[in-house]
């Protein structure tokens, strides 16, 4: 299908659309997964990332270690 | 399995499904870059339109894998901050620098002179043309600079330090990091490998115009083209690998030992195992088959320095996991209110192996009260699987090795005059146009599975690297990374398969072969020709 479509096409219109749906595909995953980080510009409070490394709880247990404050916010 | 456990290894997955996706486009992109370059100056210097429409052909070719490729190295950065949090924050003040400089100037000097390539055919002289298909070349491989900069210090973390304060590594010396040896090899090696990619299909698609014989001298002086700087790049691969495996032996020994399979410390100059079937349980390489000196020759360049072993890694590692517990337990002292010089000074002679040991925090939460049966497994952890390592990288050589006998004998068969006879050569280069991506594809398997089991060697284990996101949204948004990439491969395979087909009849001036009434004839008779 895909084939058919693309083949009666000229190169600059086919070009285009992909790229607007590139476009469109990206930022429906971003908007999806991506737009709230934990890493806001790759940046952390020291204090949970004091609380990762050096809590004793362990560190392969449970879902998520965010404060449940930080949870409520995102 | 536990459930960080499936966090760490699905955000591993998620990373490189979509790196080693995204680098089926770029290597593409750099090296069918210079050779567009070498194209058109051959048609400024000689007028011969021919190369000009060589040029706009390939070119063509180019623009379909750039407008498919741009923005796919972008879903990268999305998962820094969402996946891999503790990571991003860690390395954030050393990756702000090279990933800003890579957005802000190489992309979009990449971008905008791709732009002007193909609008500006008619409205900019032929030198100033060539010299925006040279801006075109040289942002492409300024991008790549940047970005083996920032991967190259995660296996050489040079230039930095850990701050406790602000619990993450601080650039000390962007000089350091810039020419960080790691970095320079890395970056020769993989523009280079870029290069031979995009010899290998012009190559490919030239042969196969040869072998339906239509545009022969479109095709011959693309042939001729590709087989030299083809050859020219293999061959530096070739020497730019030696040295990569030099700078290994220097730097990253683990990961030169796990490559080779050498368990034990061998009397220098080291012997090379070709073959063999590694065997992680009993540390021992089955069926192996060597060359002596080979590899204390590569790794040391000298013939009375031993290569050292997994088994002496292992133990110099267990020395750093213990002296990384002291490290472990002096930042706590400091984090916990205790500004005393003293504590500073216990947290400052050994903070090197920090690192080392945060490897326990996955068997031992407290670190400090880990057993000698949790430290034997932190120290088992440090050293990746041989078998992948060992299996990747003697692939990638020996594909190596066929792209210089295909190069080789193209350049000879060609400056003999004896090309067309050799028709089993020009269905080779036909079918080996993939095999360049199964090669850059399984050096980087080399290069980030060898890193393991760090995010950054030495300094931030990789399962203390990941975000704690839900496991169903990794395995969704997996998929919908899976899911573009394929379609935007699909489109690309799609729309390449057509214009190689067309050939330069694409470029509609007139002289070529579906354009004269014969081809028309035929295609008329059976469209499915072209």
């Amino acid at each position: 299908m895909i084939w058919r479509r693309l083949h009666g096409r000229s190169l600059a219109a086919a070009i285009t659309a992909a790229l607007l749906l590139k476009m469109l595909i990206l930022y429906a995953l971003w908007r999806a997964f991506f737009a709230q980080p934990q890493a806001v510009h790759m940046h952390m409070p020291a204090a949970q990332v004091e609380q990762h490394l050096l809590g004793s709880a362990p560190a392969t247990t449970g879902s998520s270690s965010l404060p449940s404050s930080s949870k409520g916010e995102r | 399995m536990n459930p960080l456990d499936d966090v760490v290894n699905l955000s591993r997955l998620q990373f490189a499904a979509t790196a080693l996706y995204h680098f089926l486009f770029v290597p593409l992109t750099l090296g069918l870059s210079w050779m567009l370059v070498i194209m058109e100056s051959v048609y400024v210097m000689t007028g011969k339109e021919i190369y000009r429409d060589m040029t706009k052909f390939w070119g063509k070719l180019f623009g379909i894998n750039f407008a498919m490729g741009v923005a796919t190295g972008i879903t990268l950065e999305f998962q820094f901050g969402t996946n891999w949090a503790y990571y991003s924050h860690y390395v954030g003040d050393i990756f702000g620098t090279p990933l800003a400089i890579e957005g802000l100037m190489a992309f979009f000097l990449e971008s905008t002179f791709v732009g002007l390539f193909f609008f500006g055919w008619t409205k900019l002289s032929k030198v100033q043309h060539l010299g925006v298909t040279f801006l075109v070349a040289f942002g492409s491989s300024l991008s790549a600079l940047w970005i083996l900069i920032a991967n190259g210090w995660m296996n050489h973390p040079v230039g930095a330090e850990f701050n406790y304060v602000t619990m993450r590594m601080e650039l000390t010396s962007i000089v350091d990091v810039i020419f960080n040896p790691v970095a320079q090899v890395k970056f020769v090696h993989t523009v280079a490998a870029g290069y031979v990619t995009a010899s290998m299909f012009v190559l490919g698609i030239s042969s196969y115009y040869l072998l339906k014989a239509r545009d022969i001298p479109f095709a011959l002086r693309s042939f001729a083209i590709a087989a030299g700087f083809g050859l020219a790049s293999t061959l530096s691969v070739i020497v730019l690998g030696d040295e990569s495996g030099y700078t290994a032996g220097e730097v990253n020994k683990t990961k030169l030992a796990a490559i080779e399979a050498e368990w034990e410390t061998q009397p220098a100059p080291a012997g090379i195992t070709v073959v063999g079937w590694p065997n992680d349980q009993t540390e021992h390489t089955d069926y192996a088959v060597k060359i002596p000196y080979v590899l204390g020759l590569i790794a040391t360049r000298s013939v009375d320095t031993p290569v050292t072993g997994i088994k002496e890694l292992k133990q110099g590692n267990e020395v750093r996991i213990r002296n990384g517990m002291k490290a472990y337990a002096a930042l706590t002292r400091l984090k916990s209110g205790d500004k005393s010089p003293e504590a500073r000074a216990a947290f400052d002679a050994l903070k090197d192996d920090l690192g080392y040991g945060l490897l326990l925090k996955k068997y031992a939460p407290k670190v400090i009260d880990a057993t000698e049966a949790q430290i034997k497994l932190a120290v088992n952890d440090t050293v990746p699987h041989v078998a992948p390592m060992f299996w990747s990288f003697r692939i990638m050589v020996g594909l190596g090795l066929l792209f210089l006998f295909i190069f080789s004998c193209s350049f000879f068969f060609l400056i003999r005059k004896r090309l067309a006879a050799q028709r089993w050569l020009l269905k080779l280069a036909v079918l080996a146009i993939p095999l360049p991506w199964v090669a850059a594809e399984l050096g980087w398997v080399v290069a980030e599975y060898g890193r393991q089991p760090w995010t950054i060697a030495g300094i931030l284990p990789t399962h203390l690297s990941a975000s704690t996101v839900p496991v169903g949204s990794l395995y969704f948004s997996l998929a919908g990374f899976l899911g573009f990439y394929t379609f935007l491969l699909v489109i690309e395979m799609t729309l390449m398969i057509k214009f190689a087909r067309k050939g330069p009849s694409s470029l509609h001036t007139g002289n070529y072969h579906w354009e004269q009434p014969a081809a028309i004839a035929a295609m008329a008779a059976n469209p499915a020709t072209i």
